[in-house]
């Protein structure tokens, strides 16, 4: 608390919450002891603090309307045929192929190439149900990453330069989804560290760096859109 | 880590309605609870809650198990929430920095004392009109108990700012506390 153990009304409100967390040490937990023995206003002080915190720790789970689980349940079915197609969340139908930039156009390349060659892979492994690549699989997963993981490092400069010329909305929209898909990219990396030759893992994993080559596509493509085309710039 | 969580997970994985019923009403209570209490709007977190569970059907196919599904469904909930937080805000410190500069002022001198039981409907209402950054801090720590570290990694902030934000939000509410407690209960204490 202060190198002459003594504690003043200021030094434990800074102290208070160490104090009342029982993270404070033996000399510090001395020092406000002693100052709360002889002052007239720190013990309402904490005493307030710590009814907070017990009040906060009563708290109870709060049961959400009826009608929140039907539309879970609803957006569950009507996703279930959409899902079957593993598009990702904003595919490029819904922006303007115009703006698609060269560097784009050699990623989506490659995402074809490593879906195709991921998809081979999966065609070799032998049974229904079987969670553990073969050999031929596994080096084929390996050369999928590589080109999706290549892909979004060669991507990812362009979709930094291009963020700013988006609308904060959409800005806000696109690093949103960005984090989502690098939450399941992190996942899918842990469980493969664990398990390296977990199929299902493997597969989790293309999916997500698929999703982010496409998304940083989107994303250079709508800059694109929010820049002025050359023929308005100069009619 | 039970073995029933692998079997739920399993089951709506393959399209088993019941079983993705069962996980959402073992679930949904402490889920919303959280989601109401960091955003301090029922109406954003019954969005918020429908968007978790629509997103974890789609996910479950990468949940291995290592965590129980509740943890598991938990992490979605809070990194969600925290999206919806930035998007709203923009950026969290922005909102903090309003009580920096109130620097949750002290109680008037003449205020009267919190009882030692705060009902849980006042605390409730009071945690809703904390500013976004330090009411996320403080329902992490306070309410989930999660440690400074561990709301610090959910939040994206350090250990110490975690400190500062919940210590913050404790001296915010003592304020708007006070402004709740009804007289007549004050007289009885």
């Amino acid at each position: 608390m202060t190198d002459d153990r003594t504690c003043t009304c200021g030094r434990l409100v800074d102290a208070l919450d160490d104090y009342l967390d029982g993270t404070a040490g033996t000399s510090a937990r001395a020092a406000i002891d002693a100052h709360l023995a002889t002052c007239t206003s720190c013990p309402a002080l904490v005493a307030e603090v710590r009814a907070i915190r017990g009040a906060a720790r009563t708290l109870e789970p709060i049961e959400p309307p009826a009608d929140v689980w039907r539309r879970v349940h609803a957006e569950v079915q009507r996703d279930a045929p959409a899902r079957a197609s593993r598009r990702p969340r904003l595919g490029l139908s819904r922006i303007g192929w115009r703006a698609l930039q060269p560097i784009g156009a050699v990623a989506g390349l490659v995402l074809v190439v490593a879906s195709l060659t991921w998809v081979g892979a999966r065609l070799a492994v032998p049974a229904a149900g079987t969670v553990t690549a073969g050999a031929d699989a596994f080096a084929d997963f390996y050369v999928a990453e590589a080109e999706y993981t290549d892909a979004i490092v060669r991507l990812q400069d362009a979709a930094d330069a291009a963020t700013p010329r988006l609308d904060a909305f959409t800005s806000a929209t696109l690093e949103s989804s960005i984090d989502d898909i690098d939450l399941a990219i992190g996942d899918a990396r842990d469980a493969l560290a664990r398990e390296p030759g977990n199929a299902l893992s493997q597969e989790n994993l293309l999916d997500a760096l698929g999703s982010k080559v496409a998304l940083l596509q989107d994303t250079v493509a709508l800059a694109g859109d929010f820049d002025p085309a050359p023929e308005e710039q100069n009619p | 880590m039970s073995a029933d969580d692998l079997e739920l997970a399993r089951r709506c994985r393959e399209g088993d309605a019941a079983a993705f019923e069962t996980v959402y009403r073992a679930h949904a209570g402490r889920l919303f609870g959280l989601l109401t209490r960091m955003t301090g709007s029922a109406h954003d977190a019954e969005d918020l809650l429908q968007d978790v569970f629509v997103q974890a059907h789609r996910k479950l196919a990468g949940f291995r198990g290592e965590s129980s599904l509740g943890t598991w469904l938990y992490r979605l909930a809070v990194n969600h929430c925290l999206d919806h937080l930035r998007g709203k805000h923009s950026r969290m410190a922005r909102s903090t920095d309003s009580l920096d500069a109130e620097d949750a002022a002290e109680p008037a001198a003449a205020a009267p004392a919190l009882p030692e039981a705060i009902a849980r409907i006042d605390l409730e209402r009071a945690i809703a009109q904390l500013p976004a950054g330090c009411r996320a801090a403080f329902v992490l720590h306070d309410v989930e108990g999660l440690d400074h570290r561990e709301v610090g990694e959910a939040l994206g902030i350090s250990e110490g700012t975690s400190k500062s934000q919940v210590h913050k939000a404790r001296m915010k509410l003592r304020v708007l506390l006070r402004g709740a407690v009804p007289r007549s209960a004050l007289e009885a204490v």
